[in-house]
């Protein structure tokens, strides 16, 4: 059995778990995630995919809310690939009344959101389609986040600053020394840490009673829906306390509408169903809100849990969760149970996982006696663009002479530097968490590679990329990507790759068949499917969904399964596996559809029977 | 415009049903909502064409990229019905090949399954989460889900039997099909 010593283990590997790595990395400490799946496999990759501006919170939760709106603030900035700035919209209907509004305003100004009201007849002009008898409406700046896509860079940074990350891996059990956690134990090795965090969701109440702690949970089920197209290009919140079914969040080619909020037993947390009366609720309620859904498409249901946490938190408990604080809670097992070397994080939210993370890793710097400043506020994470303002920056980086050397030159153009942090100009090793790195690097607390990496890194092949006649069709598409097509970096089939991967888009090969459109509806290459393959480590489709958004658009992979399952078993070097990735993929597509298997989705339904009734061997798919 | 028979529906069962007519020298009429007759499995595309051929060299009319859109009725019996393209085409008799969801010869909501041209009875579990299977390469309730008929394949219309009206292909539903 094989012993390796870190100062820091984390486990699980959700969007808390990775910026806990990123942080632990980025302060020099030997850190080690480990994720019993894949990165996001549990609520942080089934959620709204909502970046809160803290308006939600604003009445209710004022904490909450002044750390959303800083999280807010700083992901726009760390995170511009992630996070689309749609902007969000508390609408008021007829039965609400505008009493709400008013608290709601007041509110948001305490705690430092920009919170307007407008008319109802702007509100109607920025989103057509809410429900045209709205009293009032308020602008926030809530925003779209792709939260697969946020863990991702999240944990690429932290491979890059010298993490180790296992994926596809439980924790079976925990080593103790007394009773003190001293390390943990997969199926096969052993890993020693002077702290071990449990950042593991829902799934941190089971940990910590393996580990001899013990945190009384609360799993709250809640269900969205995935609407076929962009209804609104802002998020839509209903101006009325927090409640159930209330939110819109357009995302990529489609919008998200939910929740409830449901207690379910932890045995469910694993395998969670949407049911009918959710659906029939969750449609019932966001007619209400904007009427044309109810004739648009539902592509598909699913449900993520959150971690509730029924002590510490600061509010007695209702029975429906929702006024259960979302707030931070950071256990220090060694105060609380007596269990030194083990420390929870849990509860918050999606957009305030750095700032838990931020949290986490004082207290283990603290435990370890280790001075070393957070700086993961500061520093842009792989493929941020940073500022809208240094894009010029970025742009003009891509007409100079294109360098093989990887992230060996420190940017003079580099705007931002960490206070505390010390800058040297010593190549970090580019890893990836594909390959599964054993041994980290020396302690880097801070590197030229830790710099905007679009600045550093030019390492696009030298040869010019031909753009030919997609070059014109590039006219209808942002100026940002029409900027990039004219500099013939990024091909036109390449945009999509730039809007979810931002400046890491330059590492694709969208040479030869690179630039081949796999996945229409989410327009994935088989360049950044490459990319994905070789940074982030899949085992399966599920996995490179999680990366690219693969077969999530309206044909739920109807149309692209096959290919891409051949594309990864070619990359992965198994090509005998393609017909079971597509086998498996089609199999989880399928749970999604069938709580909307109505309409539209049973027409896609049919379809996508029929046509892998073809493909399929005689018998593998049976009609009766 | 006279037939002896209006196929409603260019898929391959409508096709089927037409050349059959026309061959015991019956004047047939096709619609088809595609420009192209329709296949809705990938090996069928190649076949449409060769049928379009087939189906002109035996002087059936096709009318592609038309839909029928309703029917008129003496009590039990359809007289005419129209298409979107404004005709109406008579005949004595009718054959209903619209298909299943896919083709939209069934039509599904949250609640129920209906037949959107001639409002034809169709039998359907009533409860949507029996429509389908978990598992995705098990038999699928749905592709069950078809128009009510008699022996002889007449449908029932608000549980009358249609004197002139026959349906084939899946419409029927899965089992009824593949027994033709």
């Amino acid at each position: 059995m094989k012993m390796k010593k870190y100062d820091v283990i984390i486990v699980g590997g959700g969007a808390t778990g990775t910026c806990m790595a990123r942080d632990c990395a980025l302060r020099g400490l030997k850190t080690l995630l480990i994720e019993r799946e894949d990165l996001c496999d549990g609520a942080s990759g089934r959620n709204h995919g909502l970046l809160h501006s803290g308006a939600r919170y604003a009445v209710n939760d004022p904490e909450s809310a002044r750390e959303c709106i800083a999280e807010n603030l700083i992901l726009k900035q760390i995170a511009s690939n992630c996070v689309e700035d749609t902007g969000g919209l508390f609408i008021s209907l007829p039965e609400d009344g505008l009493d709400y509004q008013a608290l709601l305003v007041q509110k948001c100004a305490e705690a430092g959101i920009d919170a307007r009201i407008i008319t109802p007849k702007k509100a109607l002009s920025l989103a057509p389609a809410i429900n045209p008898n709205i009293i009032g409406a308020v602008k926030v700046p809530d925003a779209s986040v792709n939260p697969f896509l946020l863990s991702d860079v999240h944990a690429l940074d932290a491979v890059r600053h010298g993490a180790d990350i296992i994926k596809f891996k439980a924790v079976t059990s925990f080593l103790k020394d007394g009773d003190s956690v001293v390390g943990v134990k997969t199926d096969k090795e052993e890993y020693y840490a002077s702290q071990v965090v449990i950042a593991s969701g829902i799934w941190s109440a089971k940990l910590a009673e393996m580990a001899g702690a013990h945190i009384d949970m609360y799993p709250s089920k809640g269900s969205l829906l995935v609407f076929g197209h962009r209804v609104t290009n802002l998020v839509i919140n209903r101006c009325r306390k927090p409640s159930n079914a209330d939110i819109l969040v357009p995302e990529a080619v489609v919008s998200v509408f939910g929740t409830t909020s449901d207690k379910v037993p932890f045995e469910e947390c694993d395998n969670m169903r949407v049911t009918r009366e959710e659906v029939d609720f969750l449609l019932k309620e966001g007619v209400k809100m904007l009427p044309s859904l109810a004739s648009t498409r539902i592509i598909r249901a699913y449900a993520g849990v959150r971690p509730l946490i029924l002590e510490d938190s600061k509010s007695s408990l209702q029975a429906d969760g929702r006024s259960a604080s979302r707030g931070i809670v950071l256990l220090d097992h060694e105060e609380r149970d007596g269990v030194p070397g083990l420390i929870t994080i849990t509860g918050g939210k999606l957009t305030t996982a750095r700032l838990m993370a931020e949290k986490a890793a004082d207290l283990v710097c603290k435990k370890l006696g280790i001075d070393a400043e957070c700086t993961t506020a500061e520093i842009p994470l792989p493929g941020s663009y940073l500022k809208r303002r240094s894009f010029g920056a970025f742009l003009s980086g891509l007409g100079a002479k294109k360098e093989d050397t990887p992230a060996s030159k420190t940017s003079s153009g580099a705007k931002r530097t960490s206070s505390g942090a010390k800058r040297t100009s010593s190549g970090t090793k580019r890893t990836s968490l594909g390959a599964q790195k054993t041994s980290s690097g020396a302690k880097k607390p801070y590197s030229a590679a830790s710099l905007p990496v679009i600045e550093v890194e030019k390492t696009v092949s030298g040869e010019k990329k031909s753009v030919s006649g997609a070059k014109k069709s590039c006219l209808a598409v942002r100026s940002v990507a029409q900027k990039l097509c004219s500099k013939e970096t990024i091909p036109y089939a390449g945009i999509a790759a730039l809007g979810r991967h931002g400046s890491e888009t330059l590492k694709m090969d969208f040479t030869g068949e690179g630039a081949e459109i796999v996945c229409e509806c989410e327009q994935v290459t088989s360049a950044e499917i490459s990319y994905c393959v070789k940074e982030f480590g899949v085992r399966n489709l599920n996995d490179l969904r999680r990366h690219t958004r693969i077969g999530m658009g309206t044909c739920q992979g109807t149309h692209c399964i096959q290919r891409a399952a051949e594309l990864l078993a070619i990359e992965l070097g198994v090509p005998e596996k393609a017909e079971e990735f597509m086998k498996d993929y089609l199999q989880e597509r399928w749970k999604g559809m069938t709580p909307v298997m109505w309409g539209e989705t049973l027409r896609e339904a049919e379809f996508m029977r029929s046509k892998y009734s073809s493909l399929l061997a005689e018998g593998e798919i049976s009609a009766k | 415009m006279k037939y002896d028979v209006v196929v409603i529906g260019g898929g391959s069962s409508g096709c089927r049903a037409a050349k059959a007519n026309a061959a015991k020298g019956r004047s047939v009429c096709v619609v088809s909502a595609g420009l192209t007759l329709q296949a809705t499995k990938p090996e069928s595309e190649g076949r449409v064409y060769a049928d379009l051929y087939e189906l002109r060299k035996m002087g059936v009319a096709v009318l592609r990229g038309d839909t029928v859109l309703s029917g008129s009725w003496d009590g039990a019996k359809l007289l005419e019905v129209h298409t979107s393209n404004g005709l109406t085409l008579q005949a004595d008799e009718f054959i209903l090949a619209t298909g299943r969801f896919f083709s939209k010869g069934l039509v599904s909501t949250m609640d129920t399954v209906f037949e959107p041209v001639l409002g034809a009875d169709v039998d359907f579990p009533s409860d949507r989460e029996k429509w389908f299977n978990a598992d995705f390469f098990a038999p699928q309730p749905f592709e069950q889900i078809g128009v009510r008929t008699t022996a002889d394949g007449h449908i029932f219309i608000k549980g009358e039997a249609a004197e002139n009206v026959k349906a084939v292909g899946k419409i029927l539903g899965g089992e009824r099909h593949a027994k033709k």
